[in-house]
């Protein structure tokens, strides 16, 4: 027996229930290790202590506080069925106004930046926001001054993003900010290498 | 008719089970049964868990008042100890998890790791070896407790403080029971190894 098998037996050993082969083991062990005899009576020691805690009592007060707080139990349980619905429904109203509020902010999010995929019609509402919001090329090329390159992902080829120099993101095609996007539309010589859409036209979100 | 007194001296003479069985059945009497066989336990091992006397009659009062509200659903399928302090240990570890929370120490992953305050009240230098008092040395043991990882601090605090069963801890703890005893002789070890510096051999 070595001393980590030994020492994985002190419980067992102190409470008297270790069985006799692992006694005979462990005595035999303990008889030949001075490290592991004298760790053992420093865990009987410490067993003793544990023992020796005084017990926390409870305070006078305890049963009194008990006593208020199972009136107050029993008074709520007596309560009419509407009574109760009304505290339930005020204490559900901030959850329920949060989950709702996530509700709105996803469903609105998800009409703003969700890829139209190649044969789906686009949303309406997101054209109308990206109409909404035009920008020459000028202006968002002014916007990347300074930029060595955008992150270029073709309109319906969802995850394929690739990093595309500026100015050749930029030929050809006319800009919108749709939330934190860019879609750029593209002209007929840049579309050679774009999918198009339901609607034919040609396009690419850039993200900054 | 029988005496209030008399029958609640009766009541005392039941089982947990029985008791609850009356408590649902709608006997108070039964239920201040209950809390009078309980209160003293319960305080004792959460007080010991969360090492905060004050606090732990908060959280003994919300384990009755749980044990109250749910008394119609209590089936008779297990022991009621085993019922109550499963109760007990969830909202002491609950009370752990805030104190963490508020300390920011440790990530709420880590809880199972977690142990209790890091910065011990004694010194802990070799010259700190010294017989200490009794009352000291309570203290001491503690201060080691709380400062054991929660999942060897819940196994030995069930059974080296409230004295339950091996299989009952298991329980309690929904844990296999030899996992129990491996986390008990562990948490024993740690402390052990906590107290050591501070006493000498004849001391404890």
């Amino acid at each position: 027996m070595n001393c980590e098998r030994a020492t994985e037996l002190w419980s067992s050993y102190c409470e008297n229930e270790i069985d006799a082969g692992d006694r005979l083991e462990l005595e035999g062990h303990l008889t030949g290790c001075r490290v592991c005899a004298e760790g053992l009576a420093a865990f009987q020691k410490t067993m003793q202590a544990l023992k020796d805690l005084p017990p926390m009592e409870p305070s006078p007060s305890f049963d009194a506080r008990l006593a208020r707080a199972l009136a107050e139990e029993n008074l709520r349980e007596s309560e009419p069925w509407h009574a109760k619905l009304g505290v339930w429904c005020a204490r559900l109203a901030p959850a329920a106004g949060a989950v709702a509020a996530v509700f709105a902010i996803s469903f609105y999010l998800a009409l703003q930046v969700a890829p139209v995929r190649e044969g789906e019609q686009a949303s309406p509402m997101r054209s109308e926001i990206a109409a909404s919001a035009p920008l020459s090329s000028d202006e968002y090329a002014a916007s990347l001054a300074g930029r060595a390159s955008v992150r270029v992902e073709p309109w319906s080829v969802a995850g394929q993003w690739s990093e595309a120099p500026v100015d050749s993101a930029m030929s050809g095609y006319r800009v919108r900010f749709v939330l934190d996007k860019v879609i750029l539309e593209g002209e007929e010589a840049a579309r050679s290498s774009v999918p198009q859409d339901s609607e034919g036209v040609h396009m690419k979100y850039v993200t900054f | 008719m029988v005496p209030a007194r008399l029958k609640l001296i009766e009541l005392r003479r039941e089982c947990d089970e029985e008791l609850m069985e009356r408590c649902a059945a709608g006997s108070h009497e039964a239920f201040q049964c209950l809390v009078e066989r309980y209160r003293g336990r319960l305080i004792n091992v959460v007080g010991r868990f969360i090492n905060d006397r004050d606090r732990a009659e908060d959280i003994v009062q919300e384990v009755f008042l749980r044990v109250y509200r749910n008394r119609q659903r209590y089936e008779r399928k297990g022991k009621f100890s085993t019922w109550i302090f499963t109760i007990a240990v969830n909202l002491a570890k609950n009370e752990i998890r805030r104190k963490v929370r508020r300390r920011g120490e440790i990530s709420l992953e880590g809880l199972e790791e977690a142990a209790g305050p890091t910065t011990a009240t004694a010194d802990k230098s070799p010259g700190a070896e010294e017989n200490l008092g009794r009352e000291q040395l309570r203290e001491m043991v503690a201060e080691a407790i709380e400062r054991l990882p929660v999942r060897y601090r819940e196994a030995v605090v069930l059974r080296d403080i409230e004295g339950l069963a091996y299989e009952e801890i298991a329980s309690v703890l929904r844990i296999p029971g030899g996992t129990v005893r491996s986390r008990i002789n562990r948490g024993r070890l740690m402390i052990k190894d906590f107290l050591t510096p501070f006493l000498s051999r004849e001391s404890l």
